[in-house]
């Protein structure tokens, strides 16, 4: 344990001004309704700066995170080291969830017990944010894990994303219309499924880079549950239509 | 004992192209590239052992493989008597791995690389650590990426040293060095290995450095070993041998050990590579009755180039 927290700071130590600033951006957006700010404009503006910031700065940190001790290239400092594949993938999980995942919960958590003193009330809504962050983080993670640079990361992750809708636009032309009951008889489910199957995918993605190193069968996964996505997108509504006939 | 074992090693990987112009624009061909032929090596512990072979020989993906880095396509690598891909924690804390085209973290200091490699390795000797820092002269508040090729490899080399591994892997460790730091590299690596039990792999072109250090050196050619012994029984079975002949250049053939074979106006030379001096100056006496023969010894980089260039009998009939 102590090797995955000298691991860590390493990390942070490395990436300490960039995370500062993704930092001040996110406590911006969170407490920029007790801003001292006189115009709308002001406010609409540094609002727009300080999301740019925190989603360039987040996609950045995340792949130099991941990229800093690439899982698959033999010339890596740390592949030289005494560090197992697991412990560096456990390290490298635990700083982007702690960093990306549970510190931005806790903080609008935070915010609500000041704001509306709600956070009780709503935990349901937490764990939703948390598992729609968990699918853009690990999905993130998962492409930095299949490049070799922070642009290429970019790159993969948004021509999935692209991809996987146009593919479920497609794929939608032959789904089910819902009627409003099937619609309130589904509810959150099929939200809820895409973000536990990407999550999922992503997951194995990572691991299978670290532990196996086999590039080839990370680039199919990763297409085969983008396929797969796009695929229960279109077609969950399936039960809740007959259901309702 | 041997601390590492490498048994009928295989290793391809896939090489891709681009087809020509009649072809639609991304499509490539891709074929396997064979780069390692049913090696087998031993590297006995407490030996200093050089790999020595032409670009392409295979020595770095040998080295990748016993490190785990690659895995073998087919047979074996044991490193401390445990398979190469099984290489856990504790083995690797007992190994130094220093390569030409490591990535080492250019945003650190010389102090912070060894206040980071220090903790993951139990048996690191902060007293080696400063006698090495001083011997190899690196600033310790300058960072990586503001240090010149032959500073970063010596810092690499010290964070690889400090720990007294059993087995140091070096991979091109003279590359692109001047003759002063590839110096002060090989006497550092020379103290060290003296002061404790290491045994060192080393990869190279350099073969002075390599005659300097090594006792053992196996040459690779196309993936495949062409020798490996120690460079006492090299130097000693190798001469350059000279025959002042009066006799017509010889018809028949001539016995394979001879290499490098030039043979002019009544002098011919060859490179013995079975050298013993009654049996060398008995097929002389007989190919060339009455000649003047004369054996001296070969230099490694002599020895070596004749291995892997070799002209054995070009000239043979070509002569008189």
């Amino acid at each position: 344990m102590n090797l995955t927290w000298h691991i860590i700071r390493k990390d942070l130590q490395r990436s300490r001004w960039a995370l500062v600033c993704w930092a001040f951006g996110l406590a911006y957006l969170l407490l920029q309704p007790w801003a001292p700010l006189q115009g709308d404009n002001l406010r609409d503006y540094l609002q727009g700066a300080a999301m740019l910031l925190v989603l360039v700065l987040g996609v950045g940190l995340i792949a130099d995170l991941v990229q800093a001790d690439h899982p698959t290239q033999e010339n890596s400092h740390w592949r030289a080291l005494p560090v197992s594949a697991g412990r560096m993938v456990t390290v490298k999980l635990l700083l982007i969830g702690m960093i990306f995942v549970v510190a931005p919960v806790v903080a609008v958590c935070i915010r609500h017990v000041f704001d509306q003193g709600k956070s009780l009330h709503h935990a349901s809504e937490y764990g939703l944010e948390g598992l729609i962050l968990a699918a853009i983080v690990l999905s993130l993670a998962a492409s930095a894990a299949c490049t070799r640079n922070v642009l290429q990361c970019l790159l993969l992750w948004v021509s999935l994303i692209f991809g996987t809708g146009t593919l479920a636009d497609f794929l939608n032309r032959f789904a089910p219309v819902l009627s409003l009951q099937g619609m309130a008889r589904m509810g959150m489910t099929k939200v809820l499924v895409i973000l536990t199957l990407s999550s999922t995918i992503a997951l194995a993605v990572i691991l299978n880079q670290y532990l196996r190193r086999r590039v080839v069968s990370s680039a199919v996964l990763l297409l085969g549950g983008a396929v797969a996505m796009a695929t229960v997108g279109a077609f969950w509504g399936y039960f809740y239509f007959y259901s309702t006939q | 004992m041997n601390i590492i074992e490498i048994r009928n090693l295989h290793q391809h990987y896939w090489t891709k192209a681009s087809l020509p112009d009649i072809f639609p624009p991304d499509a490539t061909m891709s074929w396997r590239t064979e780069v390692l032929h049913d090696l087998t090596l031993l590297v006995p512990a407490g030996s200093i052992f050089a790999l020595l072979g032409a670009n392409g020989a295979g020595k770095t993906t040998t080295l990748k493989v016993l490190m785990n880095l690659l895995q073998p396509s087919a047979g074996s690598a044991r490193v401390l008597g445990v398979d190469s891909i099984r290489l856990g924690e504790a083995q690797l804390a007992r190994i130094g791995y220093v390569a030409e085209d490591q990535k080492l973290p250019d945003w650190m200091t010389v102090r912070q690389l060894l206040d980071y490699c220090r903790a993951f390795y139990p048996a690191w000797d902060r007293q080696l650590e400063a006698k090495l820092l001083a011997r190899f002269e690196l600033p310790e508040d300058r960072r990586l990426s503001h240090l010149s090729r032959g500073m970063r490899m010596k810092a690499a080399l010290l964070a690889s040293l400090a720990y007294r591994p059993e087995l140091l892997i070096l991979d091109e460790p003279f590359n692109g060095l001047d003759p002063v730091v590839r110096d002060d590299v090989t006497q550092g690596l020379l103290e060290s290995v003296r002061q404790g039990e290491t045994s060192v792999l080393v990869s190279s072109h350099d073969i002075e450095e390599v005659e300097r250090l090594a006792d053992h050196v196996a040459l690779l050619e196309s993936g495949r070993v062409k020798v490996a012994e120690t460079i006492e029984s090299l130097l000693g079975r190798f001469r350059r041998i000279e025959v002042d002949r009066e006799a017509a250049w010889p018809a028949g053939s001539l016995p394979a050990s001879w290499l490098d074979l030039q043979s002019g106006a009544g002098r011919t030379t060859f490179i013995e590579s079975a050298y013993q001096p009654e049996t060398t100056e008995g097929h002389c006496g007989k190919l060339f009755p009455l000649a003047q023969v004369q054996a001296r010894p070969l230099p490694l980089r002599d020895i070596i180039i004749a291995l892997v260039r070799p002209r054995r009998n070009q000239t043979q009939g070509t002569n008189t």
